[in-house]
């Protein structure tokens, strides 16, 4: 009987002390400081997701042309810087052009200070100018205006000849003469002509002769028709004047 | 023998010097910028001033004064150079005094000026004495601090000078300082900002931290900070 009873107990002690859920727990939680400086590693979970969230960004090179896809292309060539001073030596460039009837395009070797002298002073008196100036500069110069079409032969050091004056020959006689340059070509009257289209230039008569020969072609016709109407008023006048003289001399021989 | 065009071409890793026209670029321009009759860094005192009859209080740690972006005094007030802190942290009078020795020593007085971003310290740090076991009340104050958050502008530096000129000194200065620092000028921070918003722009990841905290992707609210639903895990 009394083995039933403790048997009883202990089954009831046992039930008490069954395993069971508490509705309520204290729980050690984020009483950890964070070390603003030196922060400690991710949580996993937390680092999966910083994983996944990190920004995604398109590749550069899609939807690019080939040439830049290629990837062979090592330098980069830079934008030219202008200065103040190049500006002004372009101006200068493009006024002497302006200024210029007559331009020979030489090709530059190099030369000594002193046979740039005798140049100078062989130009000097007739309104003959030596240009020069570096591509650049020739660029600046001549891009957008009427003498473009030079910069095709502004290749290498090039040097330009203006002249005021339209003398082709006076022109050609003195690139002759120097010789570190080598005539590639001229500009008359705003027309880019060859060398030997230069040459045959020189060749050709004063123009202010030809314009002459022009107006007299031209006047030709009426001064024929004007002509022929007086001709007959012409001759008769020619012969009575020859009569009186003929009178003056038989009335100064009768005299004498 | 060979013109310079050939070579470029087939040797290009050779250095040809050629001689070209100098561009002489005009002076800069500083007629805008006035310089101050005291244009060094003041003496900061290493303990604040109070009244005689009040005990200096004590005060808690306070870690969320170094937590987080600053969100106030994160722009230069003069638009020229700085240093910016990049993470939280302390500065104190040690620290505070290197760097004005450092600036009024490397600075040019006749053409520059510098000003501080902080307030001089005025939070008290205690300390129990060496050994001491725990227990019997909070320790006595043994220093003072300022709390630094990641952005603030700690020092300005302006006048009538280019960035390259005072980078030298104000690196110096950032690199020793106790929390990660750099020395910026106001272009750089602008531009830093423009390119901000285009990578942000250019994002192709659908998911952001900002969008998945919103969101709670994942249940992640059960784990989060608080103060990740403010930052979005940029600050710890």
């Amino acid at each position: 009987m009394a083995a039933i009873e403790s048997t009883t107990r202990l089954i009831h002690f046992q039930s008490l002390l069954k395993p069971w859920v508490p509705t309520a727990t204290a729980i050690r939680w984020r009483t950890r400081k964070p070390n603003i400086q030196r922060p400690i590693p991710d949580h996993y979970v937390k680092a999966r997701y910083k994983a996944a969230l990190q920004p995604i960004y398109p590749d550069p090179l899609v939807d690019m042309p080939w040439f830049k896809v290629c990837g062979n292309i090592l330098t980069q060539k830079e934008d030219e810087e202008v200065g103040k001073y190049e500006e002004l030596l372009a101006k200068q460039f493009y006024t002497r052009f302006a200024d210029s009837q007559l331009i020979a395009i030489l090709h530059e070797n190099s030369f000594k200070a002193h046979e740039i002298i005798k140049i100078k002073q062989m130009l000097h008196g007739h309104n003959m100018q030596m240009v020069f100036g570096s591509r650049k500069i020739a660029t600046m110069a001549l891009a957008n205006t009427e003498f473009e079409p030079v910069l095709r032969l502004h290749v290498g050091k090039t040097a330009y000849l203006c002249s005021k004056d339209l003398q082709v020959s006076k022109l050609l006689k003195f690139t002759k003469k120097m010789t570190s340059f080598v005539l590639l070509g001229g500009v008359v009257q705003g027309r880019l002509l060859t060398r030997n289209e230069l040459q045959w230039c020189s060749t050709l008569p004063d123009i202010n002769m030809l314009r002459a020969e022009l107006c007299s072609i031209l006047a030709s016709s009426t001064s024929q028709l004007s002509q022929s109407l007086t001709y007959q008023q012409q001759q008769l006048a020619r012969s009575l004047e020859q009569h009186v003289k003929q009178n003056d001399e038989i009335s100064c021989g009768g005299d004498s | 023998m060979f013109s310079t065009r050939f070579l470029r071409q087939w040797c290009p890793r050779m250095l040809i010097q050629a001689a070209g026209m100098k561009n002489y670029t005009p002076p800069l321009d500083y007629s805008g910028i006035q310089l101050p009759e005291k244009p060094k860094l003041p003496y900061m005192d290493k303990v604040p001033t109070y009244a005689s009859n009040l005990k200096p209080p004590k005060m808690a740690k306070r870690l969320t004064l170094m937590r987080g972006p600053e969100l106030i005094h994160n722009e230069f007030i003069h638009k020229q150079y700085g240093i910016v802190a990049l993470c939280g942290g302390r500065l104190n009078s040690g620290h505070m005094e290197m760097i004005r020795m450092t600036i009024n020593r490397k600075m040019d007085a006749n053409k520059m000026f510098a000003v501080w971003r902080i307030d001089p310290p005025w939070q008290p740090l205690t300390r129990k004495g060496q050994g001491k076991r725990m227990g019997g009340g909070k320790g006595a104050i043994d220093h003072y601090v300022t709390p630094i958050k990641a952005g603030r502008v700690i020092v300005e530096v302006g006048g009538k000078c280019e960035f390259v000129q005072v980078f030298s000194f104000l690196n110096e200065v950032a690199q020793i300082l106790p929390f990660k620092a750099k020395a910026t000028s106001y272009d750089l921070m602008e531009a830093e900002k423009i390119e901000k918003k285009e990578l942000a722009a250019s994002n192709i990841n659908p998911y952001t931290p900002e969008y998945v905290i919103k969101n709670n992707m994942g249940g992640c609210h059960d784990w989060i900070s608080p103060y990740d639903k403010e930052w979005f895990f940029k600050y710890v």
